[in-house]
């Protein structure tokens, strides 16, 4: 299976470049999220196929994960263990 | 050497109607218990205050509340609150605010400002090194706010005097008036600024070089490293660019308030985005006192030509703002902008200065002109009625207009000065339907239909709608630092923002006590610290132990405190309820179909109830008052218990 994910301007950053991201192995926005290295101190809101999803949400083949930061009261650390290696 | 330590051992009291001054020596229980800020308020308003006392009449109190870590030089303690009952709703008014004021104030050898009564004449007062001076201001009144600041730093020979003052709008009993204090910061919310100004008080300057005994300070040392090493990655967001980027993050969401919330979709969001202030007016950045972050946002303009490709304004040449008044925030940008359908980011800019020249919250006042605009389009007022002031959707003109006349009361402002339920009211029941309101105060730029469990705190906070004392859903949807904070006392897993089950009000149970419990410390929300935190803070300046159960304990004591003050102001229940207009879905945009779920919804408030140790009804049971050791707190002070 293959997932789509784009994410917005001010999550990109040297870590991770890119706006588009193509992950193999997700089946949860959650494994998904946690694949990337976003920066830290932002709020996230998930979308799926332009749906709002959240953590838990189950990812089919083809998806789109659509990842926008947000503010208030926000903040969060997430490193991919993979890529740190 | 106090038993508390961080406290001088008295509030002092100064009565306007009379001149008289005195000091009250607080009880070790009263510091310990209440810390202050909130807690404080809430407490002396049941104690000192008449139940059904007119807000605007010399029996309210106006209340200033530093809390336990002022004085400490923590970072973050650059806050103190401000209190009194609302003029605009009836309840609770609680509002803390940024700067030095706090700081000085509390160095000047006093734990809490408490005044009564109203001067004969305009008074301000001068409080310095453990005395206080009550002084006229007959010549300070009808002047602006930086003028007055000036003013009194001379007269009290000391440049580095903090004032808070009631500016113009403040003055005229505007009912949602705020206390500005440094010129450009504001004890915003609920009116207090008309509290000070019908007791004709135009000022209060402090001035504190008195050292603040603390029992440990290496406990306060090593929480400021703690914060001086982490604050850049963790309030990443705040450093960078602050609360404007709010703007693009809702705006590209459809999530935006538009139209007095009848829209979540502002098509223009870009000409008043925080990236375009950046680019085009942005002066500076601006902080508060022992603070590394610089959150605050300072703009100016000169008249010069300006040109970006998103800028949209009919303003080139045509106005100046001054530095001196800050900076437009993002419930700013929204409330003037969005709001209000205006894409004019010279106009909302100026409109902000404006709010920080004469004394308005912002919220409310962009708030008012929305639902004006709204009535107006619908039909419901007529030129007749608002002497030919007929706003439409996007009219900067009519915005800078309306701010004026507002706060002078000129016209139709004297309306619009009675914020929009009560102008409402006024208009009919038609019009009734259109206020996006909750106990009179209008919503934050917040939507509720997204963020759900902010849905919950806007119906429940003792102020009306309030985004700060509150929880961000959006901060709790993946692993984290909120999450971990919260996990010291409860791991909860990361929950989808329209959640409203029983783990997600157990979230909300503990981050809006957590919220609560800093605006009784006072330290600001923008710090990263964990509960634990404070409570090492607050252990190292009272020489008392503090873990962070206490510390979730302090907010839970200010929100009972404040939910005793409303019931016996003749709130119920019934009064925790969202305005109608969020209870529908949205309509348009990404989120298109998103609502909230009138029955989770009121589940969901039933449950916190139950969690807060109150009955169905709201009211806190005497189990969960002996819990929190308020009990004996309230009878001590003559205070009825709820039957």
């Amino acid at each position: 299976m293959s997932v789509l994910v784009r994410l917005a301007d001010s999550l990109r950053s040297g870590a991770e470049p890119s706006h588009e991201i193509v992950l193999a192995q997700a089946r949860t926005v959650g494994e998904a999220v946690s694949q990337l290295n976003l920066p830290a101190s932002v709020g996230l809101v998930m979308l799926v196929n332009g749906r709002l999803a959240h953590w838990q949400t189950e990812l089919q083949d083809g998806d789109v994960l659509q990842l926008l930061p947000v503010i208030g009261g926000g903040t969060f650390r997430i490193f991919s263990s993979a890529r740190q290696r | 050497m106090m038993t508390v330590g961080g406290t001088w051992g008295q509030f002092l009291h100064i009565d306007l109607s009379s001149g008289r001054q005195w000091l009250e020596t607080p009880s070790d229980s009263v510091y310990l218990n209440l810390v202050g800020g909130r807690a404080l308020v809430a407490y002396l308003l049941l104690r000192d205050l008449p139940a059904g006392a007119d807000p605007l009449g010399p029996e309210n109190l106006l209340i200033f509340a530093p809390g336990l870590l002022q004085g400490s030089n923590l970072p973050g303690s650059g806050r103190h609150g401000v209190g009194a009952k609302s003029p605009l709703t009836g309840a609770l008014a609680s509002s803390e605010v940024g700067g030095w004021w706090g700081h000085e104030f509390k160095r000047a050898g006093f734990d809490a400002l408490i005044i009564h009564g109203r001067a004969a004449s305009p008074v301000y007062l001068w409080i310095h090194d453990g005395r206080a001076e009550i002084r006229p201001a007959d010549h300070l009144w009808g002047r602006d706010t930086a003028d007055v600041e000036a003013a009194i730093r001379r007269e009290v020979h000391d440049a580095q005097a903090r004032v808070a003052q009631c500016g113009v709008a403040g003055e005229n009993q505007v009912l949602f008036a705020n206390v500005i204090h440094d010129v450009n910061r504001a004890a915003g919310r609920g009116g207090l600024g008309a509290v000070m100004g019908s007791k004709n008080l135009k000022a209060v300057a402090v001035r504190g070089t008195l050292r603040l005994p603390v029992a440990d300070r290496r406990q306060i040392t090593a929480v400021a490293k703690w914060l001086g090493e982490n604050y850049a990655t963790l309030a990443g967001w705040a450093v960078k660019m602050g609360t404007v980027q709010g703007v693009r993050n809702w705006g590209r969401l459809g999530a935006l308030p538009t139209h007095n919330f009848s829209r979540p979709v502002f098509e223009r969001w870009e000409a008043i985005s925080g990236q375009l202030m950046h680019e085009t007016i942005l002066d500076g950045r601006d902080t508060c006192q022992v603070c590394p972050i610089d959150c605050k946002q300072v703009t100016a303009y000169d008249g010069r030509p300006l040109a970006h490709p998103q800028l949209q304004t009919r303003f080139i040449g045509r106005l100046h703002i001054d530095k001196a008044y800050g900076g437009p925030e993002y419930e700013t940008l929204a409330s003037f902008g969005s709001a209000c359908g205006v894409d004019d980011l010279l106009a909302v800019a100026k409109a902000n200065e404006g709010c920080a020249r004469w004394g308005m919250d912002t919220i409310s006042l962009g708030m008012t002109i929305a639902f004006v605009m709204e009535c107006v389009e619908k039909g419901l007022l007529t030129a007749a009625q608002t002497d030919g002031f007929l706003p439409r959707w996007g009219d900067a003109e009519a915005l800078l207009a309306a701010v004026e006349m507002t706060a002078f009361r000129r016209g139709f402002g004297d309306k619009m000065a009675l914020g929009s339920k009560r102008l409402a009211q006024w208009i009919g029941p038609e019009a009734e339907a259109l206020t996006v309101e909750v106990k009179g105060q209008e919503l934050p730029m917040h939507e509720p239909r997204l963020k759900q469990a902010l849905g919950v705190g806007y119906a429940t906070a003792p102020v009306g709608a309030d985004h700060m004392m509150n929880m961000h859903d959006t901060a709790y949807t993946k692993p984290g630092e909120d999450l971990n904070r919260v996990a010291e006392v409860q791991a909860i897993p990361p929950l989808a923002l329209t959640d409203l089950g029983e783990q997600k009000m157990q979230l909300f149970y503990h981050e809006v006590n957590w919220r609560h419990a800093l605006d009784c410390a006072v330290i600001c929300h923008f710090h990263p610290y964990r509960y634990s935190h404070i409570a090492q803070a607050l252990t190292g300046v009272t020489g008392h132990a503090y873990g962070p159960r206490e510390v979730l304990a302090v907010g839970e004591r200010a929100q009972t405190l404040g939910r005793l003050f409303n019931l016996r102001e003749g709130f119920t229940a019934a009064d925790d309820r969202l305005p109608r207009r969020v209870m529908e879905a949205f309509t348009e945009g990404p989120l298109a179909g998103v609502a909230i779920d009138e029955e989770a919804f009121q589940a969901a408030r039933q449950y916190w109830y139950g969690l807060m140790g109150w009955t169905p009804a709201g009211i806190p049971t005497r189990a969960r008052l002996d819990a929190l050791g308020l009990t004996d707190l309230l009878l001590a002070a003559g205070i009825a218990l709820p039957a």
